[in-house]
């Protein structure tokens, strides 16, 4: 193991906190969001053009432009999704992941099309190297950003446990009826709750962005949103179990996948794992239930 | 008449996933699983169908296989109580998964799989699958309605009490509605490697969860127009053939769009089911009703 390896674990641990907390936060709410990946994607896309867009602004402001449009861009589709869910009653399960499956193809042809910068690569151009978080465990792709993640969930779960919203997202979580009750309009609680969500997959894709790959890469997103709502899961829907959680699958796909690099295994094992892990937790939180 | 024909049989593998989530929906447990058992059956059919040279073999077993799988996960749910919802999702996933691991393991790759043994005339085999699911359909349908098996698995759901008043246990149909969702998932899977000669990875494209949707659809259209206000009625299996029929309309067109308007991209065009999925949804709107234990 070397500090390549230490490094990728870090870095990959702290993207999949920031879109676990969002999870973590919609579960808390009785709602799944299966739209991650696509929300992730489309604000790191967003955030790759505004930054080469953006390259005679001073680097704080093009990174502030960058950060508001990317979470404007994933914020509009889950609003899309909670928007069908309080006007149409279409569940929210269902409308993120087919915005999510239908935005894909298109972000795809745009990264690679009108959007493609120069190189073999199928992605847009790199970023300005005054706009990229600095790295701090070379050869490792762990940046500044990405360590920002556990101090963001630790003070989201703070505002959760402390502040009124978290009750409120919480009993709406509990029992729709009880919250509506209550006065609490559990719809536009639930709401709330998927649009900030998506929020915080918008800032994966940001710090994917400007730390991670300093482009917007052709499917560079894939698993990233399911893993998250996997460690959301391990972590049985609290925000600050999130960074263990994240940690631990973080540590489980990245050595597998370097034991598949390094050992010629042709197969998806992150999946597999991540197909096992989701049952043991079902399993498990019967058992707890009891 | 060509262009009817074209899209009635397009939409058969789509019309089979969607009669098994609609299964899955009147047991209220929603059968996210159907994307990896499409996955996991094409490629199970291809290897089966190389490996014993008959293609009757080749679906047999692989239609047995992915059955005993969700067997294997009813089993998890309910010796657990686990969450029916998890459990059906990390079927989905572990399904692809599995399809990944035995491609590389048994033919060194996870990219398309092509094999002289498992070569079909295009047009007979786009023929012959279009008659056997729609005779499939046309079965099911009929035994769905008139039989009193099928009429247990419509309300096992929704007037579970019921029927366990009457002494029947709606458990077991619970479970049976799982198992048929497999069943026609896996029919689905074979259904698509046999057109397409081949198998090629993520067969399914998101068929599974796009099934959902219409079901959720075709719930939302019949509610309103079905004289009881519940259960499984001929309306909603009219809906839902409607629905279905429609979406492959719509995707036919979308597929012949490019050869008038070159301009138009193509992965817009993948996006298009989606789409389509997302505005009926907007527009139908969807009847409020639970969809998990």
């Amino acid at each position: 193991m070397n500090l390549y390896w230490i490094g990728k674990i870090i870095d990959s641990a702290c993207i999949l906190m920031f879109a676990a907390a969002g999870d973590a936060l919609a579960l808390t709410a009785g709602e799944y969001n299966l739209g991650g990946d696509g929300q992730i994607y489309a604000s790191a896309f967003i955030a790759a053009i505004t930054l080469n867009a953006a390259k005679s602004l001073p680097p704080f402001i093009a990174l502030l432009a960058a950060l508001i449009a990317a979470v404007i861009c994933a914020g509009g589709m889950a609003l899309v999704s909670a928007g069908m869910k309080v006007y149409r009653g279409v569940d929210i399960l269902i409308s993120t992941y087919l915005l999510s499956s239908a935005l894909t193809p298109i972000i795809d042809s745009l990264v690679a099309g009108r959007f493609r910068g120069k190189g073999n690569l199928l992605a847009t151009s790199f970023i300005d190297t005054a706009f990229s978080s600095p790295r701090i465990m070379m050869p490792s792709p762990l940046t500044l950003a990405s360590l920002t993640a556990p101090l963001l969930c630790i003070a989201v779960s703070f505002v959760l446990s402390r502040g009124e919203i978290g009750k409120r997202i919480a009993i709406a979580g509990v029992s729709n009826d009880f919250a509506d009750y209550a006065g609490l309009k559990s719809i536009k609680v639930s709401s709330m709750a998927i649009v900030f969500a998506a929020a915080m997959h918008a800032v994966a894709g940001y710090v994917m962005v400007i730390g991670t790959y300093r482009s917007c890469i052709s499917g560079f997103q894939n698993g990233v949103g399911w893993s998250a709502f996997t460690a959301s899961l391990i972590a049985r829907r609290r925000v600050i179990k999130v960074i263990p959680a994240c940690l631990i699958l973080s540590i489980v796909i990245t050595l597998s996948s370097r034991y598949t690099l390094t050992h010629l295994i042709g197969f998806d094992v992150a999946s597999l794992i991540q197909g096992i892990t989701i049952a043991i937790i079902a399993v498990e939180d019967a058992r707890r239930r009891k | 008449m060509n262009m009817c024909y074209i899209i009635f049989a397009s939409s058969m593998p789509l019309m089979l996933s969607s009669f098994g989530a609609l299964l899955s929906d009147c047991a209220l447990r929603l059968a996210i699983f159907i994307d990896g058992i499409i996955n996991l059956s094409a490629f199970l059919c291809f290897a089966f169908t190389i490996r014993f040279a008959s293609l009757a073999a080749g679906c047999l077993l692989a239609v047995i296989l992915c059955i005993a799988l969700i067997a294997f996960c009813l089993l998890l749910t309910e010796a657990f109580h686990a969450d029916p919802f998890l459990i059906a999702l990390s079927l989905n996933i572990t399904a692809s998964a599995l399809v990944s691991y035995l491609s590389s393991i048994m033919f060194s790759t996870r990219g398309v799989l092509t094999n002289k043994a498992f070569t079909f005339d295009a047009q007979n085999a786009r023929n012959a699958t279009a008659l056997a699911a729609f005779s499939i359909l046309v079965i099911a349908s009929i035994l769905l309605m008139k039989t009193r098996g099928g009429l247990y698995l419509r309300l096992c759901g929704d007037c579970g009490n019921v029927e366990e008043a009457r002494g029947i246990t709606s458990r077991r149909y619970i479970a049976l509605d799982w198992i048929y969702s497999g069943l026609f998932a896996a029919i689905t899977g074979c259904i698509l490697a046999i057109r397409l000669s081949s198998f090629v990875p993520n067969v399914s494209s998101g068929m599974g969860y796009l099934s959902c949707a219409i079901v959720y659809m075709a719930r939302s259209i019949s509610r309103p127009m079905s004289k009881s206000k519940g259960g499984t009625g001929y309306t909603l299996l009219f809906s839902l053939f409607a629905i279905v029929l429609l979406l492959s309309a719509i995707n036919i067109i979308a597929s012949r769009v490019q050869n008038v308007y070159k301009n138009v991209m193509p992965y817009f065009l993948l996006a298009m089911p989606y789409l389509a999925s997302l505005v009926l949804l907007a527009v139908i709107g969807q009847s409020r009703y639970n969809h998990g234990n």
